[in-house]
């Protein structure tokens, strides 16, 4: 007797198949996905890579505190029909500080350059900086804000900041 | 011969499908081992929990991220609700939304360009060096300049907004910015006038950068300009530890 696929044991058989097949692309689809090419660095990277990413996940939970009070307290202020425009204030000149809006001073480093450097360096060390963790980054007198670019070959660096 | 062809032609159809599908089923089952052979082994050289803590840092960091979007949201429905009770308070709310989008706080909608970037396939040459044939923080960095100068408002990099403190760093061909990190490719998002593109193809900087990085190394820059271009807000911290305001110094 010859099979054929109206038979229910090869219908069943090709069903398995091709359960198992869709299965295997979807595992296969996943797992080149799933780690995002984390699994190629080495074990040296990836330390540094868990450092940043710490950091950085502790800085989030304290802005999602200190967000959570200043939220408390704006509702608070909102209930017993006080007024929140010392609050708005505070938010406001908070706001302004840190997008280099307004001049702001602190504990920090000045660095003086006195050799040849050009704009890349320069750029290069702002972004150090940047990754330092600096909350306020001024060269000369010219605050570096989101849009500013460092340019220019050596001893004719520029600072350029479209607004 | 002609009955080895009887033979085959005596065949049926779904005998040959499932052929095929046995064989597809053998080429992902082998493909699969091999996926999962080099985990194994880095769970002896302790790699892959390192892979398992960023993979959930970085989860965490997004759940984090949402959390102060939701935050600030909350904060600026709470403030926005005195709007209109007084001048004064009206005034103050449009100073707070005109700081916000300088900050980079508030998502922008606009006209802008996207690029996309992605590590090169052109071959490494034997005396090469594979890091010039990737992407990395350095072109993140020569885009954003190079958009910034052609008049770019507002830029985001894999949905993570540029700001003044934002940081774009290299860790073994990994980038990160904002200390998030991303994953290839690298998608530059940035509002600004229409002419962008025009003021990037005058730029020496860009030239200079679209002929070593793409023309020599073979990096895939494309680029596309949808009708709107979305930036997101930046979900991070403001990070004001050390510094304080001071007063202005008064104009000369």
């Amino acid at each position: 007797m010859r099979a054929s696929l109206r038979d229910p044991r090869s219908q069943l058989l090709v069903s398995l198949v091709a359960l198992i097949l869709g299965v295997l692309v979807v595992v296969q689809i996943r797992s080149q996905a799933g780690d995002s090419g984390l699994a190629e660095r080495s074990a040296q990277d990836l330390t540094l890579l868990v450092a940043n990413l710490n950091t950085r996940n502790d800085q989030l939970r304290t802005e999602v505190s200190s967000l959570d009070r200043q939220l408390q307290a704006l509702e608070v202020g909102g209930r017993n029909g006080t007024s929140s425009l010392n609050q708005i204030r505070d938010d406001l000149a908070r706001i302004r500080a840190w997008a280099g809006l307004d001049p702001v001073a602190g504990r920090g480093v000045e660095i003086t350059i006195s050799g040849a450097i050009d704009g890349l360096a320069l750029e290069e060390l702002i972004n150090e900086l940047r990754n330092s963790g600096s909350e306020a980054i001024a060269i000369e007198d010219v605050r570096v804000v989101a849009a500013t670019v460092v340019g220019g070959g050596v001893g004719a660096c520029r600072s350029t900041t479209r607004r | 011969m002609t009955a080895l062809a009887a033979r085959v032609r005596a065949i049926p159809s779904w005998q040959v499908t499932l052929g095929f599908a046995l064989l597809a089923l053998g080429f992902l089952i082998a493909a699969q081992l091999r996926a999962e052979g080099p985990l194994v082994r880095y769970t002896t050289q302790e790699r892959s929990p390192l892979v398992t803590t960023a993979l959930a840092l970085q989860t965490q960091q997004e759940q984090l991220k949402q959390q102060i979007l939701d935050l600030r949201g909350q904060i600026k429905g709470v403030e926005d609700q005195g709007q209109g009770t007084t001048a004064q308070q009206r005034e103050l709310n449009a100073s707070l939304e005109q700081a916000r989008i300088a900050a980079g706080l508030i998502p922008l909608t606009g006209t802008g360009i996207v690029f996309r970037l992605a590590d090169s396939t052109h071959p490494v040459p034997p005396n090469g060096n594979p890091a010039d044939y990737a992407v990395t923080a350095r072109d993140i960095r020569t885009v954003m300049a190079e958009l910034w100068l052609a008049g770019a408002e507002a830029i985001a990099v894999n949905g993570e907004r540029v700001t003044a403190t934002t940081g774009v760093l290299d860790i073994g061909g990994t980038i990160l910015v904002n200390s998030a990190y991303l994953a290839p490719p690298y998608q530059v998002s940035a509002i600004g006038p229409t002419d962008m593109l025009d003021q990037l193809g005058k730029s020496q900087g860009w030239v200079a950068f679209i002929d070593t990085r793409r023309g020599h190394f073979g990096i895939d820059v494309s680029f596309a300009e949808p009708p709107t271009v979305e930036v997101p807000a930046f979900a991070g911290s403001l990070n004001l530890r050390e510094s304080r305001a001071v007063a202005a110094s008064p104009a000369p």
